[in-house]
This record gives C-alpha cells, sequence and structure tokens, in this order.
C-alpha cells in the first residue's frame, strides 16, 4: 500500500506561458510607440506627463530644457515598468495557477498602481484562459465518461456471457475453468472503467437490490482485484451494508484490497476483517508491505478520506487511481475512510461504515419457499436436531445473492427461535414426526419414496377420470416444463397400461404415508416438499 | 405459498450473471472439486451440525453445513443455495475434505424406485416407438 496519489503536478502549459509573453512584447511595444498609444497604456504616466503627450514626442525620447523632466520621467517609467512586471510576475505565479487549478482566482496584486486599461486586459486574459480550461476538461470528461462507460458495459457483457456459458455446461471443469478466468478479467476490466468514470465525477449506474453482509462485500470487492485468492476475510457475518451504498463499498474496498495486495509480498495474505461497531461497521484491511513513509501516509490519508479530490487528470503519469477514487466515495457518501500503520507492518485501512447506511442480515434461512417454517409439526420435532447449529451460526445463510432481500427480512433479529424454523422448513417435510438426531437418513428415506407418492397420488384422479384435465390438480405450483413432461409420461402410463398400475404400485407401506400427505396435517410437510423437490428439478434441468 | 416463493426464485437465479460475488471468488478459484466422487445425487449430512467452521469459512459454505443437518443431495442443496451445481460441487468437497460433511454416494435402497416403478418406465418408453 505504498501507493500514495501523487500531489497534483501543474505546470502551465506552455501556450499560456506564451500568451503572457506575448502580452509582455505587447506592452513593451507600447511603451515603445509614439503617444496615441502610450496613451492607452501607463494611466499615471498620461496623467502626470501631459505636456509631453500634448507635444506628440515619444516620451522617452523626448528631451525638453528642463534637465529633470528626462530624469523624473525615466523615474516614472521605470516605477512603471517595475509595477507591469510585479504585476506580471504575480499572475504567472499566482493568479494563473490558481485558474488552471479551477480554485478561486485572487484579484490583481495592486490593481491600483495599473492603467485601467492595463488591468482590463490582463483580467480579459485570465477569463479566456479559464473558460476555455473549463471547456476543454469538460468535453475531455464527457468523453471520458463515454468511453468508459462502453468498455464497462462491454465488460459486463462478456460476465454474463461466461456466466451463461458456464450454466449451460455444468459437468465441465475446464469450459468452467476457462469461464472464470474471463470472468475475472472482465470484472477488472469494469473495476477500471468504473474508477475512470468516478474519477470524471460520474457516479456508477449500477445497483444491487438487496442488502449484502459486509463480508461479502469484502469478498465481491477481492473478485475485483487480481490477487483475489490472497484475501482473507472474516468477521461478523450478519452486519450488512444498505443497497444503495452496495456498489460503492464494492468499489471502495477493492480499490483499498487492489493496494494492499499490489504492494506486499506476492505471497502474503491480505486480511479483511468486519465487525459491528457502536456508530455502525468497521471493516479493516491490514497488508504485510513496507508501509508508507511519515509523508506519503499524511498525503494518502488527505486523499483516501475525501478531504482532497483528486481528478482524472490529477492522478499523474503513472496513474493511480486507488486512493483517489476511494476519497471521492467516502466524500459522497459519508464513508470514514482511514490509513494508518498495521501491526502487520504494512498498512491497515479501516472504512467506517456509519450506522445509516447499515442493516442486519440475522437470518441464516436458505432460499426456501419460506411459509412451511411457521408449521406446527415441524417445529418441535427438528429443533434439539437444528438447534445446535443454527445457534453459533450467525450463518446467517448465503444472502450474498442479491435477492436476499426477501428471505432476509431484517424485522426478524437474530432471534433463537427465529433461526431454527427455516432450517425446519428445510428438511421438515420429507421428516416423519419424532425424528431423532440419529435419524435424518429415515428421514431422508422416506423422503424420496414420498415424493413418487405424491406423484402416483396424482395419477389417481387421472386414473378415475382418464378424460378430465388432470393437469390443474397437479401443477398447484408453476407448472414448470419438466413436471408438465412428468405428467405427460403418467398419463402416458396410464393409457398403456391401464390395469395394474395405481393399485399395484401403492404398496402397502407407502399407502399410509400418501394418505397421510393428502389428508393429515403433515400435508403442509408434502407440499413444500413437492415445491423444493420441483424446483430443484428446475434448477437441475437449468443446469443441464 | 410457492407462488410467493416463485418470483424471487425467478429474479435473482436469472441474474446470476450479474451477482457482485462473482463464482470464482466463491470457490477461490477453483472449477474441479477435490473428490471426483461428488455429483449431482451424492447425499450429504453433516456428521456433527455443532461443529463450528474455520471463521474464514464463507456464508456459502457455512449454510451448506448447515442445510445438510438433514440427508440432502447436493443438488438439492445447489437450488437452496441458488448456486450452479459445479460450484456447490467443489464447495461440498472441501466440506467433505475438511471433515464437515459426510458424502453417501446413491440414494439408499428404501428410495431407489422398485422394479415395478422401472417396469413402467420401461413399458412406457417402450410404447413410444
Amino acid at each position: 500500500m505504498t501507493s500514495a496519489a501523487r500531489p497534483p503536478r501543474r505546470s502551465p502549459s506552455p501556450w499560456l506561458v506564451g500568451a503572457l509573453v506575448a502580452g509582455a512584447a505587447a506592452w513593451a511595444r507600447h511603451r515603445s510607440a509614439p503617444w496615441p498609444d502610450t496613451q492607452h497604456l501607463g494611466g499615471s504616466w498620461a496623467r502626470i506627463d501631459p505636456p509631453a503627450s500634448r507635444t506628440g514626442n515619444p516620451p522617452v525620447l523626448s528631451a525638453g530644457p528642463d534637465p529633470t523632466a528626462p530624469e523624473a520621467e525615466a523615474a516614472r517609467e521605470r516605477r512603471r515598468v517595475a509595477d507591469l512586471q510585479r504585476e506580471l510576475e504575480h499572475m504567472l505565479k499566482v493568479r494563473l495557477p490558481a485558474a488552471l487549478a479551477g480554485t478561486r482566482t485572487p484579484g490583481a496584486d495592486r490593481p491600483d498602481d495599473l492603467a485601467p486599461e492595463t488591468a482590463a486586459l490582463l483580467e480579459e486574459m485570465l477569463s479566456q484562459i479559464g473558460t476555455a480550461m473549463l471547456e476543454r476538461e469538460e468535453s475531455r470528461r464527457l468523453a471520458l465518461v463515454e468511453l468508459a462507460s462502453r468498455v464497462q458495459t462491454s465488460a459486463h457483457r462478456i460476465q454474463q456471457a461466461m456466466s451463461g456459458l458456464a450454466e449451460k455446461h455444468p459437468g465441465d471443469p475446464d469450459l468452467l475453468e476457462t469461464t472464470m478466468r474471463v470472468d475475472h478479467a472482465a470484472t477488472q476490466q469494469a473495476r477500471h472503467a468504473q474508477s475512470v468514470k468516478v474519477l470524471c465525477d460520474e457516479w456508477p449506474g449500477q445497483q444491487w437490490p438487496a442488502p449484502l453482509a459486509l463480508v461479502d462485500v469484502a469478498r465481491a470487492a477481492s473478485g475485483r482485484i487480481v490477487a483475489f485468492s490472497r484475501v482473507q476475510v472474516t468477521g461478523d457475518q450478519t452486519v450488512a451494508s444498505v443497497p444503495s451504498v452496495v456498489e460503492p463499498l464494492i468499489h471502495l474496498v477493492a480499490e483499498l484490497l487492489a493496494n494492499a495486495t499490489e504492494y506486499s509480498a506476492p505471497s502474503a495474505p491480505v486480511t479483511v476483517s468486519v465487525r459491528g461497531v457502536q456508530r455502525g461497521a468497521v471493516i479493516e484491511i491490514d497488508d504485510s508491505g513496507f508501509g508508507l513513509d511519515e509523508y506519503r501516509l499524511a498525503e494518502a490519508r488527505e486523499i483516501v478520506s475525501g478531504r482532497r479530490l483528486l481528478n482524472v487528470g490529477d492522478v499523474g503519469e503513472i496513474p493511480q487511481t486507488g486512493f483517489a477514487v476511494v476519497g471521492r466515495f467516502a466524500r459522497r457518501h459519508g464513508l470514514t475512510v482511514d490509513l494508518g500503520m498495521s501491526p502487520y507492518g504494512g498498512v491497515r485501512a479501516v472504512v467506517l461504515v456509519p450506522s445509516r447506511l447499515i442493516e442486519t442480515v440475522a437470518l441464516p434461512a436458505p432460499v426456501l419457499p419460506p411459509e412451511p417454517a411457521p408449521s406446527p409439526v415441524s417445529s418441535p420435532v427438528p429443533n434439539p436436531v437444528l438447534n445446535p447449529a443454527p445457534d453459533p451460526a450467525p450463518n446467517s445463510m448465503f444472502a450474498p445473492t442479491p435477492a436476499p432481500a426477501s428471505t432476509i427480512e431484517p424485522p426478524a433479529a437474530p432471534t433463537a427461535p427465529v433461526t431454527p424454523a427455516p432450517p425446519a422448513s428445510l428438511f421438515e417435510p420429507h421428516t416423519p414426526v419424532g425424528t431423532d438426531p440419529a435419524e435424518p437418513v429415515d428421514g431422508a428415506d422416506v423422503q424420496l419414496p414420498q415424493r413418487r407418492s405424491r406423484r402416483r397420488d396424482q395419477t389417481r384422479p387421472f386414473g378415475g377420470d382418464p378424460a378430465g384435465r388432470p393437469r390443474p390438480v397437479v401443477s398447484t405450483a408453476p407448472a414448470t416444463a419438466p413436471e408438465e413432461a412428468g405428467d405427460w409420461m403418467e398419463r402416458f402410463f396410464e393409457g398403456s397400461q391401464p390395469i395394474p398400475v395405481t393399485p399395484a404400485a401403492d404398496s402397502p407401506t407407502e399407502t399410509p404415508s400418501t394418505d397421510a400427505a393428502v389428508n393429515e396435517p403433515t400435508t403442509n410437510d408434502s407440499d413444500p416438499e413437492g415445491e423444493q423437490s420441483s424446483s430443484t428439478t428446475r434448477k437441475d434441468a437449468a443446469q443441464g | 405459498m410457492s407462488g410467493s416463493g416463485e418470483p424471487d426464485r425467478h429474479q435473482f437465479s436469472q441474474p446470476f450473471g450479474a451477482r457482485p460475488l462473482r463464482p470464482y471468488v466463491i470457490t477461490r478459484g477453483r472449477a474441479r472439486a477435490t473428490r471426483n466422487t461428488v455429483g449431482v445425487e451424492t447425499l450429504l449430512i453433516a456428521p456433527d451440525p455443532t461443529r463450528e467452521l474455520p471463521v474464514t469459512a464463507s456464508r456459502e459454505e457455512r449454510a451448506l453445513v448447515r442445510m445438510c443437518g438433514r440427508l440432502l443431495s447436493l443438488v438439492e442443496a445447489a437450488a437452496h443455495l441458488d448456486l450452479p451445481v459445479s460450484l456447490v460441487s467443489v464447495l461440498a468437497s472441501d466440506l467433505i475434505d475438511a471433515g464437515y460433511l459426510t458424502a453417501r454416494s446413491g440414494a439408499p435402497r428404501q428410495a431407489a424406485p422398485d422394479s415395478q416403478l422401472l417396469q413402467e418406465v420401461l413399458h412406457g418408453l417402450r410404447g413410444i416407438r
């Protein structure tokens, strides 16, 4: 983490200096020109020396009878030249740099010493320079933003294509590996493009729909840098960022991680820890590099905190955009970012996310049909088994996915009663009442036949009413293609083998279970079970 | 019931390509499971659900171990996690290696379809021609 963005290196561009020189030259011409010109120039002189002006002689050349006149005149002349020179110096050293830096331009040094016309000319020059600068910078900014956006868009397309490809061929590790590589490269590309946009004062348009646990923010951020595998994330699994700052936070942390990994040994891990604090949550990033010397550290702190904003033009010839981007995000979203010495010897970056941007995603509920959770039967049973697991588990479910909004249910404080329920929902459907920790296998054993019996169950109506459209009954859940196919197959069986199928298939042991599924309170269970399996099937189909 | 769950599911199974957590981050860059015996039908169970995972365990891994408090097939776990099966098999293999999960290949005998059903399928398939 030694990347200190260097101080803005601004030297007046040659053409500006040229303009000044030209101005000075023009002045020199005026100075030696005959009076109609000189009258325009130094007011004091013209005022003080009317006779000379009236004579029409160039003041410098005039040699009057009074011996003191030329001396006085020469003195005035010298003073005038000195005044102008001083004013030009002031312009070059103070006013012009200020105008170029876009800060408030100080006024003339001693405006009274100049002829009004001269002063006006100088002002005019300055304002023209300022306007030209602004216009130029704005058009450059727009062009950069546009180009960066295109790069970013194409990177996102690549990512999407790769994900699609990977999902199409789930069984091919070679292909999967390649898609990961391409995805990784594209992700970094998108980040660099977005950095440029941020430095151009343009903000990421991408938004994530759901809160994201800060540990996952850090992991997502690690995916945007080269050495993502060196990043080790630990910490509170339940603290999350509100959706609006998910993307900014990911990008900010990614830039800090990039610095941390680039400026420490290639094999050294970079540790990220997340913890909730009184005023929000803190993300700490430690590297074990050489750290920054005092001066650069101070400078870097100015930048990352957002106290000093750098533009895209300020980051230097070897652009070190990281800290500048961090600072801009920090300033915009009210994040507190600071750097310091790490106990590991390198730099420690600390990001404080204020509480207004923090949510809790305590719920470890998997992405399941949440309904069966409260089902009466389940809760007593699996609790003894599952309680221990969920408890230590702030194991909020893999909330990272953008959608968990629904799953996450902020109201759900990480209370014990809530936690066990979802797991119950997960497994309970398969579980015959009275399962013990030892029995999960049995539960699962039952689950599979149950699924089958459910089908058979549904076949009955078909048998009874072959002409009727049985499907509505079957597909209480949105009938997806595989389900329909299954139904069709079943009806097909019915047609081909009308005699024995249904009755014979229901073995004595199974019949009760199907009955239970239909009539008894366990109905609740069988239903979700069906959904679950069907969703699985769909997923499966999607995978395949 | 499922109606309420469905839209969500679709909502975020669709933009998988646009998730903040990229697949290579989830598997720490690996595309291959450490065990080639872990397939979609492999049944997973956490032998000791109370055992704490290492602090560096990801949320996916934690969720996986949690949901395997009961026997669960890999493909089902993947569906619940809403992740591609290939990724979950990598995670599951790691967890099996580390002893947090136990794999049982194949469905238990009772769960296997009985011969009658297979017969029916066979008949049905033949009947298609």
